[in-house]
């Protein structure tokens, strides 16, 4: 290793000056670019040039006579300057006149004086130099500690030259003796295949474009076979252009660590196959470039083609519902932070059709940088759509069932009230029938007969308004049968006719003739044409145009029954637009917010499936649907 | 009112007008609407007898004698409307039954329809509609009871022939002539011509013509 070859210039030049005349040497003295103290056997400056004076601050003429050790703070290093006489001094500190220290290395040279000598100490400010040696010291020592137990090799390559230094190691590796070693020419033993691969890497070190030289490769042992390196390596020294000129590194044999990660990588195609096989997709996501691998099932998942790859963000948070966003980075950020061991989160993945699914995620942080941020996550998704929505339904089943309970005891109370009124309502309307044909027969009492009249209707309206009531919070014991669904919609537009003249609305029907019948509770589908009937005419109250309420039904492609109740009002309001049929959520100041929840049990209980097919600004549109009858399942309580 | 309780305290009275006379019996619970309807039907000119309870009618033989249509609760402590339905089929009273019912529960409905029920109204109703029902069944009753009157009426008057009148009569109805009834009894023209006269005579006929449609109808032709 030769590191300062142009130290040894400048000694050349100032040994072999001579004495060709006392001006001469006075003048190459005075002049040389290089600091130079001359000392007397005494360890005492004699003489300095300017260039000395200039790096030890003093004025020329102070110098003189000042002891070696006030400029070369080492002392030690001057002990044996006149005896052992050194070629040069170690590098250490040297004291400038104001006291300040800096690193200097010292070449020596001896000129006869009389009986004693005279020694020319050349210095050179090697701060900047001494940094890099420190560092590469340090650097060498850590690397010599934390890579000799691996059995790692170094080596040292200067680009200036072309030369490579490669420790004994290099070649031991590869099974040569040292001997052989300091012939190797590592480069003739590269496997012809990667031989493009590392030129890549140099040159992309060189460029700047890598922070760290890193290439694997096959060198060829002494027996023929290869072994596989792994070589890393950084600039050292770089020139004005900062293009390293001197690159140090190591090379490890990754032989057994490849045979390894080849056995890993099997065992974790094995894992992922497993993995697959309960239905688990699987990602790997690389944090930093956000890039995401995922295996076929996932994108069976999202619907994209298996083995395309996908953008970075592609799936999380883009493909994320945004209502679930937040819930999932929470899910995330706490795993990364380590609040949490694993990063768990259920939300809605989109799909390539743009439609949701839900599935559930898992992962954890397997590879970590230095500085402990994640690099890369490993992790599983489940579609757990239809069990989530099965979960939901259970859910909001078992708030209808508290409610229901509510409700059958509440119409359990109407029931009984229903009669207890109903009874003197018949009594009124009886009585006052009476009283009516008491004056036909004995004439005259014109001015009562009128109010009577009133209070005979009113009456029998009272008796209509529990009737109501009554029908309509039953919701227990189903009384099944054949339902003609063209008779009920007739019907409950008959019964809704009074409110629609209040609220200029016309009805226009579009029945299906024949239509199937369906098996169902006849009083409980009135309730739910009804409701829809009355929201729709509700929805309308503040149209401008024309207020048409169209009531279609139609055969459904699976035989079944589809009913649509299409108003023209403004859509459903933003409160109810998420879940138009949540419980106890109403848009009407005095609505209870239950005739579309109960709507949706009723349709839900007999197989079918109630929904709004559209909202927008001219109108919202609801639908349900009934399955077609079963054979035999007439419901005709048990009768043979 | 004081009228119904009258009649109510007075159940002889209509005994001695006979069975024929249309008599509505209300039977519910609630006072007030036993009354009302009662009182109601009472302003179209039936004479009304009411009950607060299924067994308190069974229990009046006046009543269920005579009684032309029965105006049912349904719902009621002890025998039910539909229960008291069911015991006057089992004794054989054809009455026309109009059921109140303050429940319209669709099961109770069909039961009381395949019963035979002549009508099903729910409480309250519009009183107009309970009238008319009660006189189309008022006149369904008196046409069943004519009919059934008549039947024991014609009869009573088979029954009084002799074996000898009856077997004459049976050979005028299968349009045989009196020679060839003679010849199948066995006996002489002129006295099958005497029992035919008697047969005539007992029977209350005027015509051969009359004779027949008369045992057709009764039945009791062979």
């Amino acid at each position: 290793m030769v590191r300062h070859s142009s130290l040894q210039g400048e000694e050349a030049a100032a040994g072999r000056a001579g004495p060709p005349g006392e001006q001469r040497y006075r003048a190459v003295f005075d002049n040389a670019p290089y600091p130079i103290l001359l000392l007397d056997a005494q360890g005492c400056v004699l003489d300095v040039n300017e260039a000395a004076a200039l790096l030890y601050r003093y004025d020329r003429a102070d110098m003189r006579g000042l002891r070696a050790g006030t400029l070369i703070a080492d002392e030690a290093a001057l002990d044996g300057l006149f005896g052992a006489r050194p070629k040069r001094l170690p590098a250490g500190p040297h004291r400038r006149k104001d006291g300040s220290v800096f690193a200097a290395e010292t070449r020596v040279s001896y000129i006869p004086e009389g009986d004693g000598q005279l020694a020319v100490l050349l210095v050179r400010d090697v701060t900047e130099a001494q940094d890099t040696l420190d560092r590469l010291a340090e650097a060498e020592e850590r690397w010599r500690f934390a890579l000799e137990g691996a059995g790692d090799a170094v080596w040292d390559w200067n680009l200036r030259d072309g030369r490579v230094f490669h420790s004994r190691r290099s070649g031991e590796m590869l099974g040569y003796t040292d001997e052989e070693t300091r012939e190797l020419v590592l480069r003739d033993l590269l496997h012809p295949d990667d031989r493009a691969a590392v030129s890549r890497q140099i040159d992309a070190y060189k460029k700047g474009l890598t922070p760290i030289y890193e290439a694997e490769f096959r060198l060829r042992g002494k027996d023929g076979s290869y072994r596989w390196i792994a070589a890393r390596g950084k600039a050292v020294e770089r020139d004005a252009e900062g293009c390293p000129t001197r690159i140090l590194g190591t090379h490890r044999d990754i032989s057994e660590t490849r045979l390894l990660m080849e056995t890993l990588q099997a065992s974790e195609r094995r894992w992922q196959f497993a993995l697959e096989g309960h239905g688990d997709a699987l990602w790997d996501w690389a944090v930093q470039t956000g890039e995401v691998k995922v295996s076929p099932s996932f994108a069976a998942i999202i619907g994209a083609q298996p083995g395309v790859p996908l953008d970075g963000n592609d799936i999380w948070p883009s493909r994320l519902h945004p209502n679930d966003l937040r819930g999932a980075m929470a899910a995330f950020s706490a795993h990364l932070t380590g609040a949490r061991p694993i990063a768990e989160a259920e939300f809605r993945l989109c799909a390539n059709d743009g439609s949701y699914r839900w599935v559930a995620l898992r992962g954890k942080v397997m590879e970590r940088d230095a500085d402990g941020r994640p690099t890369r996550m490993i992790g599983t998704v489940r579609d757990v759509h239809d069990q989530h929505l099965a979960a939901e339904r259970e859910k909001r089943q078992q708030r209808e069932l508290a409610h229901a309970a509510r409700l059958i005891h509440v119409g359990e109370m109407a029931s009984a009230l229903a009669h207890e009124l109903n009874q003197p309502l018949t009594a009124m309307r009886n009585f006052s029938a009476v009283a009516l044909r008491r004056l036909d027969e004995s004439g005259g009492g014109e001015a009562i007969r009128v109010p009577l009249k009133m209070i005979a209707e009113q009456a029998l309206r009272a008796g209509e308004i529990v009737h109501r009531v009554r029908a309509f919070v039953r919701k227990g014991g189903q009384a099944s049968g054949r339902v003609a669904l063209n008779g009920v919609v007739a019907d409950m537009v008959r019964f809704a006719e009074f409110e629609a003249r209040a609220h200029a609305v016309q009805f226009a029907l579009d029945l299906a003739d024949p239509l199937p019948v369906v098996q169902a509770d006849q009083v409980q589908l009135e309730q739910v044409i009804s409701n829809l009937v009355k929201n729709g005419i509700e929805a309308m109250s503040d149209t401008a145009g024309d207020r048409v309420l169209i009531i279609r039904t139609m055969r459904a492609p699976d035989g079944g029954v589809e009913v649509q109740v299409i108003d023209r009002g403004g859509g459903l309001a933003e409160s109810v637009r998420a879940d138009p049929f949540a419980p106890f959520v109403s848009t009407k100041p005095d609505g209870v917010g239950l005739g579309l929840a109960i709507c949706r049990t009723i349709i839900e209980n007999h197989g079918g499936r109630l929904w709004v097919e559209s909202s927008t600004a001219g109108g919202c549109t609801f639908c349900f649907s009934l399955p077609p009858m079963t054979k035999g399942g007439a419901g005709d309580e048990g009768n043979p | 009112m004081r009228e119904t309780h009258e009649l109510q305290r007075a159940p002889g009275r209509s005994r001695e007008t006979g069975s024929d006379e249309p008599l509505v019996c209300v039977v519910d619970d609630d006072d007030a609407v036993r009354l009302s309807i009662s009182l109601l039907i009472e302003t179209v000119g039936f004479p009304v007898r009411n009950f607060s309870s299924a067994l308190g009618m069974l229990a009046d033989h006046d009543a269920m004698e005579r009684v032309h249509c029965l105006v049912l609760d349904v719902r009621m402590p002890g025998l039910s409307g539909v229960g008291l339905q069911e015991r006057l089929g089992r004794l054989g009273r054809s009455v026309p039954v109009i059921f109140v019912s303050a429940h319209g529960d669709v099961p109770m409905v069909a039961r009381a329809m395949r019963e035979g029920a002549f009508d099903f109204l729910q409480k309250p109703f519009n009183e107009q509609v309970l009238l008319d029902r009660v006189h189309e069944a008022v006149h369904l009753a008196v046409r069943r009871r004519r009919e059934s009157a008549w039947r024991s009426e014609v009869t009573v008057r088979l029954d009084s022939l002799t074996t000898r009148e009856r077997d004459v009569m049976d050979g005028m109805v299968a349009g045989r002539l009196n020679k060839q009834i003679a010849e199948d009894l066995g006996i002489s023209m002129k006295t099958v011509e005497q029992h035919r006269a008697r047969v005539m005579e007992k029977l209350q006929v005027g015509s051969l013509a009359e004779l027949v449609r008369m045992v057709v109808r009764s039945g009791c032709g062979d």
